[in-house]
């Protein structure tokens, strides 16, 4: 009986240790960061800088340099809050948004009668260092535009309030 | 305890450490733009085209910053060809009107306008010149409008405008 019962709690314990979360939303972590380990908290304490990027016919073209690439001496982590696809064609036109490892985080299309444009409540988290690229599908007209909107925390605003 | 937006934290300034709180303390107001006019619509600009339904505000200063929790286009051009479409940037310039960026661009015709709210705001720190330029007029041109909903914060002195 004394084995059964230990069986159970091990068998608990190994459960509880692999399924339960890193970090629990219901309670705050006492020594964690909250832009590090609840994104949503950006909302308090981040603003959007974004910058709308021509699509000049390249296929893939980048929307958000990796936070290592453009900091000396950092790694950070892009957070995609949302994005716009203007084009003043007839013809729809669009692509695929993706990350370094070629992971697509969502697709834009649309028109001259019908932009497309998205904010999200919860951010879209890239991997860390990753950039974010824009795939085109199909021929692009001049005076196409797609604007990130974005987050980019680095090691030290990781990990600090800096 | 409450927490005023008109002073400062232990940890700093509200508006300068926490600009989401905004959202909480703010709120907008509404820049009207006709942008018809081929040189833009002054918004933080000072000089510039202005049409005649608005004011222009003054470049924004050392210390202060726009934030933008919407940009709406709307305009009356059918989009029957390429050229029938309004698109308009939202420019950002240095204090004398240099090195311009596009932050956002939005386009629109009759039948697709564009309205954008943001879940966090688009800020934007001055010194610098702010205004919407048309990147391609559509065929009416009458009824091309941008509407901005904003904050201007004076982060020096921890007031709103």
């Amino acid at each position: 009986m004394g084995t059964f019962i230990h069986a159970i709690l091990a068998q608990n314990l190994l459960y509880n240790s692999t399924m339960a979360p890193k970090v629990s939303p219901w309670n705050p972590p006492r020594h964690g960061f909250p832009r590090k380990d609840a994104p949503a908290f950006q909302r308090e304490w981040q603003a959007f800088d974004p910058s709308a990027v021509a699509l000049n016919g390249a296929t893939v073209q980048a929307l958000i340099e990796s936070p290592s690439s453009t900091l000396t001496n950092a790694s950070g982590t892009i957070y995609v809050w949302g994005f716009s696809f203007v084009t003043p064609s007839t013809a729809a036109r669009g692509g695929i948004l993706k990350d370094d490892d070629g992971n697509p985080i969502g697709a834009a299309v649309g028109t001259s009668q019908g932009p497309y444009f998205l904010t999200l409540s919860t951010p879209i988290k890239l991997p860390q260092n990753s950039s974010l690229t824009y795939t085109k599908v199909g021929a692009h007209t001049a005076g196409s535009y797609v604007t990130p909107y974005y987050i980019v925390t680095t090691e030290s605003s990781e990990e600090g309030y800096n | 305890m409450p927490v005023s937006p008109w002073s400062a934290s232990s940890f700093g300034s509200v508006h300068r450490d926490a600009p989401g709180l905004l959202r909480e303390w703010g709120s907008t107001n509404t820049m009207f733009l006709a942008t018809s006019a081929a040189g833009g619509s002054a918004f933080c600009s000072a000089t510039g085209s202005t049409g005649s339904e608005y004011p222009v505000l003054p470049v924004l200063t050392a210390g202060q910053t726009l934030n933008i929790f919407g940009f709406q286009a709307v305009a009356a051009s059918d989009g029957s060809a390429d050229s029938k479409s309004m698109q308009v940037a939202l420019e950002v310039t240095d204090a004398d009107g240099n090195n311009g960026v596009y932050k956002v661009v939005g386009g629109a015709t009759s039948k697709g306008p564009f309205f954008q709210s943001y879940e966090l705001p688009v800020k934007i720190a001055g010194p610098g010149r702010v205004r919407v330029i048309p990147l391609q007029l559509g065929d009416v041109t009458s009824l091309n409008y941008v509407t901005i909903q904003y904050i201007i914060v004076d982060e020096s002195a921890s007031q709103t405008q």
